[in-house]
């Protein structure tokens, strides 16, 4: 079952990679919180109630609900559905997905940690480089905003990699994480289009030297 | 409890201000704010490492930035009234509330035992002084601010799979013990490669608040936008937070079997840091991004000298201390040269000598001081830096000097053009400056210059403590 999660989690986020409309994205999002959710309650051994909650509301409530409501206000307001024209298009992305996916396998299995899965681990690798691939190749912030939200799951994949118990503090560090992604988002949403008049990554260059 | 208080008092402080947002009650509950943070201060020394609410300890780390901490703030807050006076009620309520969230951050920063309380309080830090860098809402400060929080919200989220690979490969994640002791006593059990893999992703990821290469950019875009206030804060006591996080980290992984390893990485990161800062300096046209730049080249020599073991420490953090007290002071009168000339750019501003002399021998000194020139303090850190490197690393000592000196050339050379240089207008509507807003320069000065000939003897207590050279260290060097 477990392992069934971790392909489905490595096929959304190659999903994302290769898709060039946003709110395909935003499905793909959705459906990493479900299976976040799926993870960490297969992965961890003890966990309170306290934290079962904590859990909940950062995979299903934050992830697949709030989250994905708000990107989507984001896209109807800024009215832009498709990554930038002179962005990397998708297939070569999904080259450089292999690759990563490539050098994930390999980094999971030159560091394994003996607690720890190895196929978990390959696929927190593969999606802390995800994240970086979007922000990297992808012209609009909004892409560079989805690149943060999959970086934001690789830590919460990683979190569950530190133990059985998933420690209380970590859970507020993650919830924490979460509330600069949606205080990010707000901004995104009330000002940059307005003040900058674009949503274009090189519209943000008026601070140089 | 003392810390309890301190945190209860300024997070209702920091709310009260949002229900009566008006000057006065504003100016009323950030100054009640600043005197509990310096009280906190004072009973903080008394307390010396005891641990309170199970996750921070006053150590000889802490008590030494809390009082940095302490000072600034208190300036800051001084030349914040000044330069909020004709705020709308809203954003100023926002700008002190923001203020006083992050003093109380920090304080977590620099006091907490834990490695993830130390992740999440820097987190909080990046909110809180995104309003401030926020706070006349124009393009450039939106822009500044989107990049602040997207960079260093990446950068940290890197450290902290940074810490939590060091965390469950080291096995006290799973013990539920994450503090820094706990990563002390099993750190000898990890896999080289997961250290060095881990200490990899902590410095790229807090080199976002350190202000160090990679990630100086948005500190620098931050310190150019922000009230100058606030930029002498964040170049002060947040990029200090920074340091603190960082620092607990290094400290604990330099004494295992990848040390020199790490020496390695920093003294490369530091280096770069410097070249980047010396380059860009030349090129910059604006003078607080030319002290940004500045603020990139100290941290790069406290890189450095952290590269050189239990002296470089000692001269790191004096290097740290000193540089908070001039470059908070400079930005506060770079604040005072903006209300005269009306202009950060270079091409802008001139004959600022003429137009206003005391404010020019205030910014004449500053810059003596950060360029460590005696007598500046500065100058014995940086002299203390390059006999350790003189003795071990030759080629190093040469690119550094060589850099230094084009650091020198910038910051000298731009600023004469701004002292001395051809005024953009021919005259200039003076605006009053009174004497008392030269104050906390001039108190700060002082602090950089007196320092040359006496450290008091609790603060050289608590810097060696934390670095562990033999006392008389400095008796020995200088021969007095």
């Amino acid at each position: 079952m477990l392992i069934l999660l971790y392909v489905l989690f490595g096929i959304s986020l190659v999903y994302i990679a290769a898709t060039e409309k946003f709110r395909h994205y935003i499905q793909a999002y959705t459906i990493q919180g479900i299976l976040l959710f799926g993870m960490a309650i297969l992965e961890l051994k003890n966990f309170s109630i306290l934290n079962l909650i904590l859990i909940l509301a950062e995979t299903i409530i934050f992830k697949s609900f709030v989250v994905p409501y708000l990107l989507r206000k984001i896209l109807q307001q800024t009215g832009i559905h498709n990554v930038h024209k002179r962005s990397l298009q998708g297939n070569y992305t999904v080259l450089l997905m292999l690759l990563f996916l490539g050098i994930s396998l390999v980094l999971a299995h030159e560091l394994s940690i003996p607690s720890v899965n190895e196929v978990y681990m390959v696929i927190a690798y593969f999606t802390l480089f995800t994240g970086l691939l979007l922000i990297s190749v992808r012209k609009l912030l909004f892409g560079h905003l989805v690149g943060f939200l999959i970086i934001e799951n690789a830590v919460f994949l990683f979190s569950i990699a530190i133990g059985n118990e998933f420690p209380l503090l970590v859970n507020t560090g993650i919830l924490l994480d979460i509330f600069v992604a949606v205080l990010i988002m707000s901004m995104f949403l009330t000002s940059i289009g307005h003040k900058m008049g674009g949503f274009e990554a090189e519209s943000l260059s008026r601070l140089k030297d | 409890m003392l810390l309890g208080i301190y945190f209860i008092s300024g997070i209702l402080l920091a709310g009260l201000i949002f229900l009566f947002p008006w000057r006065r009650t504003i100016n009323y509950f950030t100054a009640l704010f600043i005197l509990i943070q310096i009280l906190f201060a004072v009973f903080a020394f008394f307390r010396k490492d005891q641990t309170e609410l199970r996750y921070f300890t006053y150590d000889a780390l802490s008590l030494i930035f809390i009082l940095i901490l302490s000072l600034v703030s208190t300036a800051t807050f001084y030349h914040s009234i000044i330069y909020t006076r004709d705020s709308g009620h809203w954003q100023r309520a926002l700008f002190y509330s923001s203020f006083i969230i992050l003093n109380v951050s920090l304080t977590g920063v620099y006091t907490t035992n834990n490695l993830i309380v130390s992740w999440i309080f820097i987190e909080i830090t990046t909110l809180s002084v995104a309003y401030l860098i926020n706070h006349h809402r124009t393009a450039n400060s939106l822009e500044a601010t989107w990049k602040y929080i997207f960079i260093c919200s990446v950068g940290i989220a890197l450290a902290y799979i940074g810490i939590l690979f060091a965390s469950s490969s080291s096995g006290i994640a799973a013990s539920g013990d994450m503090s820094f002791n706990g990563l002390r006593n099993t750190i000898s059990t990890i896999n080289p490669v997961y250290l060095k893999m881990a200490f990899i992703l902590i410095l790229a990821g807090y080199s976002s608040k350190l202000e160090i290469f990679p990630l100086y950019t948005i500190g620098i875009d931050a310190n150019y936008v922000a009230p100058s206030p606030v930029s002498a804060f964040i170049s002060s006591a947040l990029v200090n937070g920074g340091f603190v996080a960082f620092f607990r980290v290094f400290q604990i992984m330099s004494g295992t079997v990848v040390g020199e390893w790490i020496n390695h990485v920093l003294l490369i990161t530091g280096i770069l840091s410097l070249a980047v800062a010396a380059i860009y300096m030349q090129k910059a046209t604006n003078l607080k991004r030319i002290f940004a730049y500045s603020t990139v080249e100290h941290m790069g020599l406290v890189l450095i000298a952290l590269s050189l073991g239990k002296t470089g420490i000692y001269i790191a953090l004096l290097q740290i201390m000193l540089h908070s007290f001039i470059k908070s002071g400079l930005l506060f009168q770079t604040g005072l040269l903006h209300r005269v000339l009306k202009s950060y750019k270079l091409f802008k501003s001139g004959g600022y000598l003429r137009v206003n002399p005391t404010g020019s021998m205030v910014l004449i000194i500053g810059v003596v001081l950060i360029t460590a020139i005696p007598p500046s303090a500065l100058f014995m850190s940086e002299f203390l830096l390059f006999r350790e490197l003189g003795y071990t690393n030759l080629p190093v000592f040469i690119i550094v000097a060589l850099l230094l000196t084009l650091v020198f050339y910038g910051i000298i050379s731009k600023n004469l053009g701004v002292l001395i240089g051809k005024p953009s207008q021919s005259q200039y509507d003076t605006p009053e400056i009174k004497l008392p807003e030269y104050s906390t320069q001039i108190i700060f000065f002082s602090f950089a210059i007196i320092a040359t000939f006496y450290i008091p003897g609790f603060l050289n207590d608590l810097i060696i403590s934390v670095s562990g050279i033999p006392e008389g260290f400095l008796f020995k060097v200088f021969n007095f």
